[in-house]
């Protein structure tokens, strides 16, 4: 991952937004997605992110990433989309297939039966990671994904760094147990 | 960073590209951003007239009353002439009093002022004591004046529980159970011999009784129980998903809701029992044997620890001759030995910083190399890893140290001539439960990762064990097992 800082970004406001857009949207839409896991959702989310970025851009004085900043961003906005009533209401399945994502069978294999059952694997751990509650996916999604550090994930989340890395330990040792459980060694 | 750590790391990046390829940030929502900061921009360009608000007489009597009404709730309480009242309200008269006559904004700026000054953990800790225990003479922890970087130094005085009378009881908390509405004690009773308590990965506790395993939720309740068909001794220590029970020719493992997921038969009754996720290691008089799942996965014959642990990543460290010149080997997941060095006195052992540390006694090393990295401020008996933080212990002293530097946060002593009978950390490090007895008794303190009391307890028994669970105390006992709020 780049480490654009302040610095490295246009002076103008509205061209730099327009660079992190370059940059890191689809990284925020991914990061809104896991935790709506709603495409349409997470692509409104996604906008609002850089829409706030640029109003808020006088905040964002570079002593973090401007990764980190747009992620504390998008982590904000989805908590909030998430506490509302009349999301709860809405709250999709979670299973990944139900939340729009369409998984399609790999064939990158050249064997049809072990491409099946390499993609089964991958399924269920797609659709494990989607199981875990939202502080333990968070930190699976965060550190294992977008490849931010247990410090830039307390950053971003606002939580301790003992506490991510304690959520860490715990996400990790229930997805192996998930993975073992479905079948999948590990 | 571990084989899992690593696998996992490919196997999510390749799987979320895969799954959501082509779902992007595409350059028709760019340039929607674009269009709606345009218009944002527009305004600043030719700023419109400012709206004119018209407020007719009438809405300037109701403002003034809502803000009337408003000063009045918030106006602070002032001494005005004569007054009796309840105890909070003398004082508020005397704080305002000792304040020199000052306003009511001003006090409180001098008491937020005051706050910021107290931030060192010892004189917070002061502080909550004072509020928890009012009428105590003597604080329930002796703390001295200490300058900024220095762990908070507490003394356990089973005495000053008494001291502090029956209020002092669970009375640190004892308004945060009226706000709640939780019960301040939930009791569950039971004939059957309590044993063992341990936490379960999902923040349920498993509690092991001579006839059944039972989990129970944070507030006591019974959620399963499984009648045990062999003789259960205790929990195996380390860091398992579910519940791992040591019986008598039998390691049984449970997942998180009580269901039976796993046997291991023994020969003989062993002597320590570590387990780590899928991995279970089993001293006895002649060796260790360490199982993946239910296969042997390597066996060390001859060997005679008085202390093994498991890494996350199938590491053993196994811990001998703790009575004269302790000597600490290390051997990787394949049962090859890595490092072989004697060590400083202190039977605790413990792997660090996810395994690539190991705590031996008052030491701690790389576990590859050997290098000492820092030493604890006593040789410690127990160590746990927790949350960036290493809980040590012994009878004499318990300390919260940093993982990285071994910088100590926090060390209490058994005061009185006591004695540290346990110490147990919350799954984060946050939070740390000692019991501690002497002549006088035996008390159980509560103490944060700042080195201040959350909760102190005068106990009428020794408990069979303790926990902290988010913010609940739970106290086996040989009655059963009884549950406080540590809300504040």
């Amino acid at each position: 991952m780049s480490q654009t800082d302040r610095a490295a970004l246009p002076a103008d406001r509205s061209a730099a937004i327009d660079r992190l857009m370059r940059e890191y949207g689809t990284k925020v839409l991914h990061l809104a997605y896991f935790y709506l896991k709603d495409r349409h959702l997470a692509e409104d989310v996604a906008q609002e992110v850089f829409i706030k970025a640029y109003r808020n851009w006088d905040s964002f004085r570079g002593e973090s990433s401007a990764y980190t900043w747009l992620y504390r961003i998008t982590v904000n906005l989805c908590r909030d989309k998430a506490r509302s009533a009349w999301w709860r209401r809405l709250l999709p399945t979670d299973d990944p297939r139900a939340a729009g994502t369409e998984v399609e069978p790999d064939v990158s294999g050249s064997n049809p039966e072990e491409a099946a059952l390499q993609s089964d694997e991958r399924d269920r751990l797609m659709a494990h990671v989607l199981q875990l509650s939202e502080p333990y996916r968070e930190v699976v999604i965060l550190y294992y994904y977008h490849d931010l550090t247990t410090v830039e994930i307390a950053e971003v989340t606002g939580q301790n760094e003992n506490t991510v890395k304690t959520r860490l330990f715990r996400a990790r040792a229930m997805l192996k147990q998930m993975l073992q459980k479905g079948g999948v060694a590990r | 960073m571990s084989d899992l750590d690593r696998e996992l790391r490919q196997a999510i990046q390749a799987e979320v590209e895969r799954s959501l390829e082509g779902f992007t940030f595409t350059p028709e929502m760019r340039r929607a951003v674009l269009e709606r900061i345009a218009a944002e921009e527009q305004p600043l360009a030719t700023p419109a007239p400012a709206r004119r608000t018209l407020l007719r007489p009438a809405t300037w009597i109701v403002a003034a009353a809502a803000a009337l009404v408003l000063a009045v709730k918030l106006w602070p309480d002032m001494p005005s002439g004569p007054r009796s009242g309840t105890a909070p309200e003398s004082s508020s008269v005397a704080q305002t009093e000792s304040t020199g006559g000052a306003s009511g904004a001003e006090a409180a700026a001098d008491a937020a002022a005051e706050s910021a000054r107290t931030k060192n953990g010892a004189v917070q800790t002061q502080e909550r004591n004072g509020e928890a225990v009012a009428l105590t003479a003597e604080p329930l922890f002796a703390l001295s004046a200490l300058p900024p970087g220095e762990p908070v130094k507490l003394e356990l005085k089973v005495k000053a529980l008494y001291a502090a009378g029956p209020e002092a009881q669970g009375a640190a908390q004892a308004e945060s159970h009226e706000s709640t509405g939780e019960p301040r004690v939930t009791v569950m009773s039971a004939a059957p011999a309590m044993l063992d308590l341990t936490v379960l990965s999902d923040g349920s506790v498993a509690l092991l009784t001579s006839t059944s395993l039972r989990v129970v939720d944070q507030h006591g309740n019974v959620t399963a129980e499984e009648p045990l068909d062999y003789a259960p001794a205790a929990f195996a220590d380390g860091a398992a998903d579910g519940a791992v029970v040591v019986g008598d020719g039998v390691i049984a493992r449970y997942g998180t809701g009580g269901q039976l997921s796993g046997v291991l038969a023994t020969d003989s009754a062993p002597l320590q029992v570590s387990v780590a996720f899928d991995r279970t290691a089993v001293a006895d008089a002649d060796g260790v044997t360490v199982y993946a799942g239910d296969t042997q996965a390597f066996r060390l014959r001859g060997m005679r620890f008085d202390a093994i642990t498991l890494a996350e990543d199938g590491a053993l460290a196994g811990l001998s001759d703790t009575a004269g010149t302790p000597r600490l080997r290390v051997y990787d997941a394949t049962g090859n030995q890595i490092l072989d060095q004697t060590t400083a006195g202190g039977s605790a052992l413990a792997f660090l910083s996810g395994g690539s540390q190991v705590a031996a006694g008052s030491e701690v090393y790389d576990r590859t190399s050997g290098e000492l990295l820092w030493t604890l401020p006593f040789a410690a008996t127990h160590a746990v890893a927790a949350g960036g933080h290493v809980l040590a212990w012994n009878a004499e002293a318990a300390a919260l140290l940093e993982e990285a530097t071994g910088q100590p946060v926090w060390v209490a002593e058994a005061g009185d001539g006591g004695v540290i009978l346990n110490t147990v950390s919350s799954a984060g490090g946050d939070m740390a439960a000692v019991v501690a007895q002497s002549g006088e008794g035996v008390g159980v303190w509560v103490i944060d990762a700042e080195g201040a009391e959350r909760y102190t307890e005068l106990l009428s028994d020794v408990p069979v064990d303790v926990a902290i669970v988010g913010d609940h105390l739970h106290i086996l006992t040989p009655a059963g097992l009884e549950v406080r709020s540590l809300s504040r």
